[in-house]
């Protein structure tokens, strides 16, 4: 092919670059025979916001439920939202130490940290490598506008009641974690050494085994979890921003009684959980189209007895149709 | 004689996937060129086209015979390397996180380097990732305005003149770093920059 304008002096800088031989091909395919073989494993906790019972869920005995394992794409193709079994996860091995470390400081996570407040939290003993960790616990809200105040997503407004087919589901509260000013991973050696001089100065101060330092909230939240009533029966419903950092990944226990299957709602795929037969929770994601952030949505029964037809009437109206 | 491409796609989305292979065999050159120039480092040229091949296969219902399928490649490509560009910013910001072991790989870079003048990924960088595209299509791959058309969805016309600026572009930022470039002995004690974009 011949070309007569001004670039082609240009064509001469350029260098043709190849993959290695068949390497690209032997990985597409791998990938491919691995994603698409239907995987007869088991199930269930959400590994976002539940890392703490990881730990626990790994102790509970062998029983288990053969499922298919979902994903979520978006019209690119890309993973949005994938399954996983727990037993695929890579564990690490904590050392004695660690384990110390960790056990005290979850200990005063959960003791020190108020409700809707973050902190720097960095225990003394036991911690030869000087690791502190960023904290925090939710904002608890029983007011619909507050709660409209700090989870926005864009293009999807907040409910402050879910219509059932036979029943309407009043809001009720709201449990919201915001994201943190500090990232640690921002942090530069010089600003990690400043930190840790300071947290043990202060723990040496008052005279206590940790030290805890204040850390501010953007206005952006990261995971909300929203319950709504009906008599004694409640809907729960959490957004969760996972912002554009790749697919988010649910780790399921195999030991629960639990499959999972796929269903279309106004032309999005819904994964449909079901415990002991019945659907109790539809997941979805939407991606906002200008930033890309993914926001993944649950929707689950959290008391009484909930047919699975009043969950997927509730999520139709809250899934925007398809544009395909 | 070559198998149609058609035939193949046929034959994978009846359920035979292990025919993809052929189709990976025979676009995975000019695809992971493509790759390689929009985003600069061989590694990243890697994942990057693993995931455009992924993508495809995922996707294989969706594409429409009537177009050629190497213009709906690329442009999976275009719209992957554009969103590979956007993470580089997160990567940047959040560098334990996402970390690439890739990073690490001594052997990843020298092919880089041995095989590369910098100096062409350096002014390819400082384009957009449209005047990018366009540059890497005309100048590499030596499609023709038409081709490329379909695969921007942008008429000729309009491409012809963007060229011409984006390659008016990239001679000025070629230039100005041959007059920066060090002289052997200072290169070859500098570490080479194995990922160079702006983003």
């Amino acid at each position: 092919m011949s070309h007569n304008d001004p670039g082609q002096d240009l064509k001469a800088l350029f260098q043709k670059v190849e993959p290695l031989d068949q390497t690209l091909q032997k990985r597409v395919m791998h990938e491919i025979n691995q994603e698409f073989v239907p995987k007869e494993r088991f199930f269930v906790k959400h590994r976002v916001g539940v890392l703490l019972l990881v730990g626990l869920l790994l102790t509970v005995s062998t029983g288990f439920a053969a499922i298919k394992y979902q994903s979520l794409f978006n019209d690119n193709g890309d993973v949005l939202f994938e399954e996983k079994p727990l037993s695929a996860d890579h564990t690490y091995e904590l050392d004695a130490d660690e384990q110390e470390r960790i056990h005290r400081m979850n200990e005063i996570w959960v003791n020190e940290i108020e409700p809707g407040k973050a902190a720097l939290i960095y225990v003394v003993p036991n911690n030869p490598h000087h690791q502190f960790d960023i904290k925090s616990n939710p904002f608890m809200i029983d007011s619909f506008g507050e709660l409209n105040q700090m989870v926005h997503v864009p293009g999807i407004p907040l409910h402050q009641e879910l219509s059932g087919a036979s029943r309407t589901y009043a809001f009720q509260k709201a449990s919201v974690y915001m994201e943190y000013e500090q990232d640690l991973y921002e942090l530069s050696d010089e600003k990690k050494d400043d930190l840790i001089r300071k947290l043990r100065l202060q723990a040496q101060t008052i005279g206590k085994d940790y030290a805890l330092m204040p850390v501010a909230f953007t206005d952006e939240f990261q995971l909300s979890s929203i319950t709504y009533t009906s008599g004694k029966n409640e809907i729960s419903l959490s957004v969760m921003n996972s912002k554009d950092t790749g697919p988010l990944i649910a780790s399921y226990d195999e030991n629960l009684n639990t499959a999972s299957r796929k269903l279309k709602i106004h032309g999005q795929d819904v994964i449909a959980r079901t415990y002991g037969g019945d659907v109790t929770e539809l997941m979805w994601v939407y991606q906002e189209p200008e930033t890309k952030y993914a926001y993944h949505y649950t929707l689950g029964v959290r008391e009484g007895v909930i047919p699975p037809e009043e969950l997927i009437h509730i999520a139709e109206t809250l899934i925007p149709a398809s544009k395909n | 004689m070559e198998e149609p491409i058609h035939q193949i796609i046929t034959d994978v989305l009846q359920g035979n996937k292990d025919r993809y292979a052929l189709i990976v065999t025979r676009c995975e050159k000019f695809i992971f060129n493509y790759c390689y120039h929009m985003l600069g480092d061989y590694g990243e040229a890697e994942d990057c086209s693993q995931e455009v091949f992924l993508k495809a296969y995922r996707g294989l219902h969706t594409y429409q015979p009537d177009r050629p399928f190497e213009a709906w490649l690329y442009r999976i490509a275009y719209n992957h390397s554009i969103d590979m560009l956007r993470k580089r910013k997160v990567t940047r910001l959040l560098p334990f996180l996402y970390k690439n072991d890739r990073e690490n790989n001594h052997v990843d870079q020298a092919i880089d380097h041995k095989y590369y003048n910098p100096a062409v990924l350096h002014a390819l960088a400082a384009l957009s990732a449209e005047e990018r595209s366009l540059l890497i299509l005309r100048c590499v791959e030596d499609k023709s305005y038409n081709d490329i058309s379909l695969i921007l969805n942008q008429n000729a016309a309009y491409l012809r003149k963007k060229f011409q600026r984006a390659a008016a572009k990239f001679r000025k930022n070629y230039v100005s770093q041959e007059e920066e470039k060090p002289n052997e002995s200072q290169r070859s004690r500098t570490r080479p920059e194995s990922t160079i974009s702006k983003g």
